[in-house]
């Protein structure tokens, strides 16, 4: 008896297991995460000689660099998650649609970024943008250099941010077109009178919800977070700006990069809980098996 | 809410003529269709059937627009449609699954093609209403496509399908993925649906019970073009050429001497100038007989018929090396597995050709 239940047990392998394991390696997980962070808010809230005190982030909210950071990081935040989608959902639909076989192709070209280091694609920019300027004032190239380098819309930022969220929204989109029968339900939207916009908005969309909203996410976070391609270019982006005030104000930048993380978490659970409304008929359906 | 009968069941009006005229198909180098011709009257109900890959599916895709014909035209009562986009075709299209949106209940995706026209609400519900009850499915509307069985599924579809009230509904291998009873049931109910809307239906399948069963005529494709198109009887007792012959229906091919009477009695020919018989399994009988020409193999049982096979001694180098026939199978015993017989010859040959 006992050998068989042995071997029942063994048989289930894993889960016999597991779940000490799982539990010490989330565990260990979340001490990982969390540790630094704590010893950072720690520090940003503990001033030896003053004690407990808030003022490190009231400091660094009242730098006159902040605001113009803040706004600037918004802005091509926004612009850079509407481009994205903009460019990626109908090329996605398109290749499955059309032109099945570019897919290697494209998946290639964006799983590029993910190899070539940020600051090469920095570097590779900054010469392209002088080399057209250096045609001279008033050309034609240096206009268009100068319109992408505008300091108050960098769109030479927004650009180098989607393709640097490119080879995860690739693969997001790709995987979430694959679990839809895709040609049977634009075909038929389309046979009920729907044209290639309504067919985009009120079927594929609806339907590839998830990956549309992780690859939102992705280019929040990255926009957000993202430092090497900003300072290169010279744009004064939140990052930058918090690495210039810690030189001067150590523990304000602390503070500063806290809210920041703060911030992504916030966005990151908000994602998550949209995406898990994104499927209702699924979790009804499943009520409705069970019951 | 006030639904007269007319307007409880959205019929069709205005069904539809289709005209094929020599519309070719070709995807690079593969022609997929040669020549198509083919007419279909308003109101009938016309099927493609044919092998994989004969074109009869490329045929139904040209008609809804999703896919553009190399030459030839195409009308929809006599206006000319290879030009005008699929979703302004005002035709309706059921496929073969899964083509139901996830995301939408059986109401949203029923009511679809409505919203898409911008009818007033009332109007929608009305005829969401109306629609559920034609398709057997009142009280799914707050239902999901994943809450439906696959049958049920495709009466949603077929709902969604005639909301718009097409001048023409195309079903492509609709029943396919359909288990064999709700195939039959649904089978007959899409053929009441028809008649009674008196819509023009042209409907792809490679199973012939179902284009036998459904449709008013039946186009038999082979390469890319109409090997015959008839009605299902004609088809079945006057098959044009061998090939109908051999895709509808079972036959059995038995050769006789070139230009030599039907004989009553059938006896293999071994040699010389010969014709093929295409006969039907019920058009010929075994015999009990010592010096018959062939001896029994196999029984399968099908309800009120039992099909037996009877292998033919020796080789013979034209025709059915094995004989079909169908018997009543309550006299199935007077023909045991082994027992030697002959074949006669009970009704006449479907078709013959010279081999």
């Amino acid at each position: 008896m006992v050998q068989v239940s042995r071997k029942t047990r063994a048989a289930r392998g894993i889960r016999v297991v597991a779940p000490g394991l799982s539990w010490a390696l989330i565990i260990l997980m979340a001490l990982y995460i969390a540790v630094p962070m704590l010893c950072a808010f720690a520090f940003s809230i503990y001033v030896p000689t003053a004690g407990f005190t808030f003022e490190p982030y009231l400091e660094s909210v009242r730098d006159p660099g902040f605001p113009g950071a803040l706004s600037l990081t918004l802005l091509i935040t926004v612009l850079t998650v509407v481009g994205l989608l903009a460019l990626m959902v109908p090329t996605m639909v398109y290749l499955h649609l059309r032109a099945p076989r570019w897919r290697p192709i494209i998946e290639i070209v964006c799983t590029i970024p993910l190899v070539v280091p940020s600051i090469a694609l920095a570097a590779g920019l900054v010469t392209v943008l002088r080399s057209m300027a250096g045609f001279g004032r008033g050309s034609l190239p240096a206009q268009v250099s100068q319109l992408l380098q505008n300091p108050d819309l960098p769109v030479v930022l927004v650009g180098s941010y989607i393709v640097l969220t490119l080879p995860f929204v690739f693969r997001s989109l790709d995987a979430g077109l694959r679990t839809i029968d895709l040609r049977t339900l634009v075909e038929s939207a389309h046979s009920l009178g729907a044209s290639g916009a309504t067919v985009l908005r009120r079927v594929i969309l609806p339907n590839i919800k998830g990956p549309v909203i992780f690859s939102a996410f992705f280019c929040i976070a990255l926009c957000l977070g993202e430092f090497t391609v900003a300072v290169t270019l010279g744009y004064r982006t939140l990052p930058v700006w918090l690495t210039q005030i810690a030189g001067s104000n150590f523990r304000a930048s602390i503070s500063m990069s806290l809210l920041i993380n703060a911030l992504t978490w916030a966005l990151l659970i908000a994602m998550t809980v949209l995406a898990g409304r994104a499927a209702p008929a699924r979790a009804l359906a499943l009520k409705g098996h069970e019951s | 809410m006030t639904l007269t009968a007319t307007t409880a069941h959205p019929r069709s009006t205005t069904a539809a003529r289709i005209e094929y005229t020599a519309v070719s198909k070709k995807f690079g180098d593969t022609t997929v269709l040669t020549g198509l011709d083919l007419t279909v009257e308003p109101g009938e109900f016309v099927a493609l059937l044919g092998p994989s890959g004969c074109g009869k599916s490329t045929a139904l895709r040209i008609l809804a627009g999703f896919e553009t014909a190399s030459s030839g035209t195409l009308t929809v009562d006599g206006r000319d449609v290879l030009r005008v986009p699929a979703h302004r075709r005002g035709i309706g299209m059921v496929s073969q699954s899964y083509s139901l949106f996830p995301n939408l209940s059986v109401a949203d995706n029923v009511s679809f093609g409505l919203v898409v026209r911008r009818e007033v609400k009332a109007r929608r519900v009305a005829k969401l209403t109306s629609l559920l009850d034609l398709v057997g499915l009142p009280g799914y509307a707050d239902r999901f496509p994943a809450q439906l069985s696959g049958g049920q599924q495709q009466r949603v579809a077929l709902a969604r399908a005639l909301a718009i009230e097409p001048r023409v509904l195309l079903l492509d291998e609709p029943l396919s993925a359909l288990d064999a009873k709700v195939r039959s049931s649904l089978r007959e109910e899409i053929r009441n649906l028809q008649l009674r809307l008196g819509i023009t239906m042209l409907f792809v399948t490679h199973d012939q019970d179902e284009a036998l069963a459904m449709a008013d005529r039946v186009a038999v494709m082979r390469g890319g073009g109409i090997e015959q198109i008839d009605q299902p009887g004609v088809l079945y007792d006057q098959p044009s050429t061998d090939f109908v012959a051999r895709f509808v229906g079972t036959t059995n091919q038995l050769a006789v001497a070139r230009g030599a009477a039907i004989p009553d009695l059938w006896v293999p020919l071994r040699e010389g100038d010969h014709d093929l018989l295409y006969i039907r399994p019920e058009s010929l009988m075994f015999e009990e007989y010592d010096r018959g020409c062939a001896h029994i193999v196999s029984h399968v049982y099908r309800g009120a018929t039992t099909r037996i096979t009877a292998k033919i001694d020796g080789s013979i180098s034209r025709g059915s090396s094995e004989i079909k026939v169908d018997v009543p199978s309550a006299s199935v015993t007077e023909l045991p597995i082994g027992l030697r017989v002959r074949v006669r010859l009970t009704g006449r040959p479907a078709l013959r050709v010279e081999a």
